[in-house]
């Protein structure tokens, strides 16, 4: 891809998010008159920053679910990985359920949330583990270390119902709208922390993409190419875990967005990883801000406001289905 | 203690904080200027109160579930813990009341950010329901209607300990407030509470947690005389075990859902439902 295609790619891609996100900021659950919020009158004010900070949260976690999904798909040379196929959200979801079960659900620590905080620990407690057991004399094997994040997965599913079962009624809603994934309104410091976490990682693997270029065409030619693969995939993976590990922390649980963005990056730009990654951000961004967006307006007639992850996976798996039949159709033409 | 790990212990008891919507911590954002003449309130439970306390035509908002016809015209904000502040804001009330929860915290805080005052009241036990009334009527300048009520509700515990001496007999009882899984009201509850005023005695452990889950076979070992079961809007048997079906009553009365003026009408039902349980056990077969 020559520089002028990728910075075409990357511009209508940075168009599409900076659309997305005045919309998710000008529409919400009552009328804004963005007018009278800019000369600082009261509400409109007060709502315009709240939403803005609402909808930065939501491209931050868009951002990390996209980016680490492009990444993750390379590193396990499989299309259907995503963030949480690593058993990255099934240890943030053991940490933030017996957060929530234990009643640390009000919590607060240095500005975030305990609940956060402590699946943010699980999350990272979780990579180094499946880290650890997805190698094999020192290497990282992509099939042992997707093995062991769907087993990892299917044990964290089984500690989260039996803590559910014993958990307090009243802490039920709060646990079930963690693992749905919820974006709320987050707090200067919590905001800043997970910005500076994805951030980085999302430079590092904007920077190495070429690595994962490399990786796709298997380790022989990655060697040839002067990529050490062990190396690229343990960067790899570090990075996707502090993404996924933040992303989680800041939102819960947040399905289909890692998977389907990136998919979608490449109809539209192909496959090269230094447009897919970079792209997967600006993408996933644009997507959850929508998606948040349409859990604060479609169901307003029901006085209610869902789960984001919820209208994620409501768009994304018709999404997804429609683009493997589309992709089975034009391949057999 | 060396003194490194003392440094951490202090740093992290400095950096823990109780957030908003916590019990001990009563008031968010300002306080309120004069009189309440327009207010939100984020459960029924308080809703009802303040209709109770005279103050229904001040109510602005409610939430999604609140059933009471003096509020039908007040905007919906939302559900009990999914307010929406947006909604809140923009009805500009003098004052929010609200239950603690966890659901609702972030929600809550914005508003207080927002410069609307917050009064934060659970209704976790009886005592908890007699301060709410008193901060509620306080807030609203309906003192006397405040006091009115608690001396309602104060006659309403004698009556039904004063029915529960001439019954003589404890009956035991269970109080389910969930169905499908079985849910009890059980020590430390408002529910179980309103169990001993009426003479009742709740079967569930001392040791159990205010609302314990129940397996069928457990609730069967247990072997309560009669199985109260809190309004639902459906009303209906199914999900019980059926051999606990026929000691089921199904509560007309919401004031075991609802914690609030509810009570009064409750207490008298539950002393109804047990002097009948106890007249079939004295009459001979």
């Amino acid at each position: 891809m020559t520089a002028l295609r990728l910075v075409r790619a990357l511009g209508v891609l940075a168009v599409v998010l900076a659309a997305a996100l005045a919309l998710a900021v000008a529409l919400g659950s009552e009328p804004l008159d963005v007018a009278a919020a800019l000369r600082g009158v009261h509400p409109d004010a007060f709502i315009l920053a709240s939403r803005a900070a609402r909808t930065a949260l939501a491209a931050i976690v868009g951002a990390a679910l996209g980016i680490s999904g492009a990444a993750l798909q390379a590193l396990v040379e499989n299309p259907l990985a995503d963030p949480f196929v690593l058993g990255l959200s099934g240890g943030a979801a053991i940490g933030a359920t017996a957060a929530i079960a234990a009643g640390l659900g009000a919590m607060g620590l240095f500005g975030g949330s305990l609940v956060g905080l402590l699946a943010l620990a699980g999350a990272l407690a979780a990579a180094l583990l499946v880290f650890s057991l997805g190698r094999v004399h020192g290497r990282l094997v992509p099939e042992r270390l997707l093995l062991v994040g769907v087993v990892f997965n299917a044990f964290a599913s089984s500690f989260i119902l039996a803590v559910q079962s014993v958990a307090a009624p009243d802490r039920l809603q709060s646990l079930l709208s963690w693992m749905l994934g919820s974006i709320g309104y987050p707090s200067p410091a919590a905001l800043a922390a997970g910005a500076g976490a994805v951030l980085a990682a999302a430079a590092l693997l904007t920077w190495r993409a070429p690595w994962l270029n490399a990786l796709c065409l298997g380790e022989t030619e990655a060697h040839s190419l002067g990529v050490n693969p062990d190396r690229a995939r343990a960067t790899v993976f570090a990075a996707c875990a502090v993404l996924v590990a933040a992303a989680t922390s800041l939102a819960g649980v947040i399905g289909f967005a890692g998977l389907i963005v990136p998919h979608l990056v490449r109809l539209a730009f192909g496959s090269d990883h230094r447009v897919l990654v970079p792209g997967s951000a600006l993408g996933g961004a644009a997507f959850l801000a929508l998606a948040d967006l349409g859990a604060r307006l479609f169901f307003r007639a029901a006085h209610t406001e869902p789960p984001t992850g919820m209208i994620t996976a409501l768009v994304g798996a018709p999404l997804f289905l429609w683009l493997l039949v589309s992709r089975t159709r034009r391949s057999e033409r | 203690m060396t003194r490194r790990t003392a440094c951490i212990a202090a740093l992290l008891f400095c950096a823990c904080r109780r957030d908003s919507g916590s019990p001990g911590e009563t008031r968010l954002g300002p306080p309120p200027h004069g009189p309440v003449t327009r207010l939100v309130t984020l459960a029924p439970s308080l809703t009802e109160l303040a209709i109770v306390l005279g103050a229904g035509d001040r109510v602005v908002g409610v939430t999604r579930f609140d059933d009471a016809p003096a509020v039908s015209g007040a905007v919906r904000v939302g559900g009990y813990s999914d307010p929406s502040p947006e909604t809140i804001i923009r009805l500009a009330p003098d004052l929010v009341v609200c239950q603690p929860s966890p659901g609702n915290r972030g929600a809550v805080q914005l508003v207080a950010d927002a410069g609307i005052p917050v009064q934060v009241l659970p209704l976790s036990t009886l005592a908890d329901v007699l301060a709410a009334v008193h901060a509620l009527g306080k807030l609203l300048g309906r003192e006397d209607a405040a006091r009115a009520l608690i001396d309602d509700i104060a006659a309403a515990r004698t009556r039904a300990r004063e029915a529960a001496a001439r019954r003589g007999t404890a009956v035991g009882a269970v109080l389910l407030v969930g169905v499908e899984p079985l849910v009890a009201a059980g020590p430390g509850s408002f529910g179980a509470e309103l169990l001993a005023d009426a003479g009742a005695r709740n079967v569930i452990e001392p040791s159990a947690a205010p609302f314990p889950r129940l397996s069928p076979e457990h609730l069967m070992a247990l072997d309560p005389r009669v199985v109260l079961m809190a309004p639902s809007p459906d009303r209906t048997l199914a999900g019980l075990p059926l051999q606990i079906r026929p000691r089921a009553v199904l509560l007309r009365s919401q004031g075991l859902a609802r914690p609030g003026p509810g009570i009064v009408e409750a207490l008298r039902e539950l002393t109804e439902i047990l002097d009948a349980v106890a007249a079939r056990r004295e009459t001979p077969p």
